[in-house]
């Protein structure tokens, strides 16, 4: 009760409160941007938290995080493009809606959902994670290499694509993860004779790069119009027929709870995959199917809220195992670390309070949405107006300054700059970005517990199956790879008659 | 812009054997039978088979033409320079960066992009790009204190 009392305290602080505040209005403006993500207002926000105490800075990214993902509806609904990829899934039925003259339904429906989202998501992380922290707690190396395997491949196979492309990203992050002093003999790996990289690729800058420069370089190789709807809009109250959608639809919201918490808890899966599934499952179960994709509401209520849900369900893995949830997640992961807060089973015995504290920053972040959402809703035309032309390059400075801040080096604006093409070039042919930033991220961890467990066992593979949980998760995570490489087999034997045909027929 | 499976998993297997070379030279560790090299040689086959099966499937299916293919975007007036100049020009801002200053650099690399993304309009670019960086320099190396370069500037602000 002690830790929770210092919880409250540290959160209520003025300080803590404004930089809520200031970094929700950052959130906003980047998730109601088009083609700016939740991800990148979280890696741009980084160089400003490195000099915070661990809370205020991880109350900016909860903040930040949260008002994006709803901030996506916005153009998503206004001018047809998600600002967020969270809001794809649902992005026409909303225009849809939004050209029958009801943009205040849609608007206030992705508002007032995403807050029940959120506040649902916090709930489940503050009831579970406790918990599976305690039962983690008698976790070896074992268990914790396969742990972070499996968040690797369901990352890989989540993802939309082709799963050679999905492995080939994971591979690329786990390459880039080997560079430096390696973590068990100390030998220096691919350093090619750099003081710099005996440090390893620091993987700051490495997602500012991958997100950011890489989103600019695909505007600027874009049409770079958009058509806007903005300006034709009436917006009265936007609260207006919120509470009679949630009588209607009150089992899709319990379930689109559960379905968006649950994704997000699952390693490697965040917001964007929940918002498709539960939009899925909101067309197999809905008593008119036939009206999705024609402006039908049900849709936008069911995704809507799901998004939001599993950007907290996306902590539970992050905080209790120190393995990120999703993209996000995975830089907060790395704030924690230059804090000193190492996520893991011991933050509830070492930091109670700061545990606490993060529960209380996500319920008050959505809180917080209602009237923050309400605003950006009112001003969107304004942030819609700013000149693309003037913005881009300014982000490009923000990339620059902030992969500068990581290490006081201009090193790291090299790799800003390097990855960032990669990113760009990797998702022109369907190599997905977010696997890579998994495997970087959890590199030399899945490595050092790899090795470690190779020590405890001298060699024998068989040992990473003598404990239960570890055979359990060792048989789960074999599982899904023996999946996809069956369904691999039966779709290339499938392919083999058509491609044959194609050659032969001239 | 697009590349054909096949050449990317061609420089799939390139990279595969230079990380398998470069890992045999790495020591094994005392009293054990692997080292550091364990994980990287793992990668490295990853990498093969991966690159293997690349360069199969584009060969089976060809949906680029030829070994690049850059896309609509590349047939409009500029593109393929702008992208050009994003790059280049923050290859530059990092070759020039203490003996130009972040002030200077920033304000022209983004005053000048700025410029040719608006089609012209240069002195209003500038100083918008200036007045930016100018906020962007005060907030961080005031507020946050991170030690920017200020090139020919040193001294003479903050």
């Amino acid at each position: 009760m002690a830790a929770f009392e210092t919880a409250l305290g540290l959160v209520f602080e003025p300080y803590t409160l404004w930089m809520m505040v200031l970094s929700g209005l950052f959130g906003l403006f980047v998730g109601a941007m088009p083609g700016l993500t939740a991800t990148m207002a979280t890696a741009l926000l980084v160089p400003v938290t490195f000099f915070m105490p661990p809370v205020p800075a991880v109350a900016m990214l909860v903040t930040a995080t949260a008002m994006a993902i709803f901030a996506g509806d916005l153009p998503g609904a206004l001018v047809r493009i998600p600002g967020t990829p969270a809001s794809a899934a649902y992005v026409e039925d909303a225009h849809r809606l939004t050209r029958k003259g009801r943009a205040e339904l849609v608007l206030g429906c992705g508002l007032v959902f995403s807050v029940i989202g959120g506040i649902f998501g916090s709930l489940v992380l503050a009831v579970s994670a406790p918990i599976l922290a305690e039962f983690a707690l008698g976790f070896s190396s074992f268990e914790y290499f396969w742990l972070a395997l499996f968040g690797l491949s369901c990352a890989v196979f989540i993802s939309t694509g082709r799963p050679v492309k999905g492995i080939v990203s994971v591979l690329i992050g786990l390459a880039l993860a080997t560079v430096g002093i390696d973590p068990t003999a100390g030998h220096p790996r691919f350093t090619f004779g750099s003081v710099e990289l005996t440090a390893g690729v620091s993987f700051i800058p490495a997602m500012i790069g991958m997100f950011a420069m890489a989103e600019v370089l695909r505007w600027v190789t874009s049409a770079r119009t958009i058509e806007d709807l903005a300006g034709r809009q009436k917006l009265g109250n936007v609260f207006k027929g919120q509470w009679q959608l949630l009588r209607r639809y009150w089992p899709n919201v319990l379930r689109s709870n559960v379905v968006g918490t649950a994704i997000g808890v699952l390693p490697g899966a965040g917001a964007d995959i929940a918002a498709w599934v539960t939009y899925a499952l909101s067309k197999r179960f809905s008593k008119e199917p036939e009206k999705f994709g024609t402006g039908h509401i049900e849709g936008v209520v069911d995704a809507g809220t799901a998004n939001n849900s599993a950007l907290a369900g996306a902590w539970v893995p992050a905080l209790v195992f120190g393995i990120p949830g999703d993209t996000i997640t995975a830089i907060v992961i790395g704030v924690l670390y230059i804090k000193g807060m190492n996520p893991g089973p011991t933050i509830m015995l070492n930091n109670p309070e700061f545990l606490y504290a993060i529960f209380i920053i996500f319920v008050l972040a959505n809180v917080l949405l209602l009237p923050l959402g309400w605003l950006a809703i009112k001003v969107f035309r304004r942030i819609l107006a700013i000149p693309r032309e003037f913005l881009m390059p300014m982000i490009l400075v923000c990339c620059v300054v902030g992969s500068f801040a990581i290490n006081n080096s201009v090193f790291g604006v090299g790799i800003m700059l390097v990855l960032g093409v990669i990113g760009y070039l990797m998702e022109e042919n369907g190599f997905p970005i977010a696997p890579a930033i998994l495997g970087l991220v959890l590199g030399e961890m899945i490595e050092t517990h790899f090795m470690t467990s190779m020590i405890k066992a001298d060699g024998n593979l068989l040992a990473f199956f003598e404990r239960p949980v570890s055979a359990f998760l060792g048989a789960v995570t074999l599982s899904v790879w023996s999946w996809v490489a069956i369904g691999a087999v039966r779709r290339s034997l499938r392919a083999s008659p058509a491609t044959t045909g194609e050659v032969t027929v001239p | 812009m697009r590349i054909h499976d096949s050449a990317i998993g061609v420089v799939l297997l390139l990279l595969a054997a230079f990380m398998a070379r470069e890992a045999a030279g790495f020591p094994p560790m005392p009293g054990q039978r692997f080292g550091p090299s364990l994980v990287p040689n793992l990668l490295a086959a990853g990498f093969a088979i991966c690159g293997l099966a690349l360069v199969v499937s584009g060969l089976r299916r060809r949906e680029v033409k030829g070994l690049v293919e850059l896309g609509e975007w590349a047939r409009k007036g500029g593109h393929v320079l702008d992208v050009g100049l994003v790059v280049g020009g923050l290859a530059l801002l990092i070759l020039l960066w203490k003996p130009v200053g972040f002030l200077i650099g920033a304000t022209l690399y983004t005053g000048l992009l700025a410029a040719r993304f608006r089609g012209g309009r240069v002195p209003s670019s500038l100083l918008v790009a200036a007045l930016a960086c100018f906020v962007v320099d005060w907030a961080f190396r005031r507020l946050l204190l991170v030690p920017l370069p200020q090139g020919p500037l040193t001294g003479l602000y903050w």
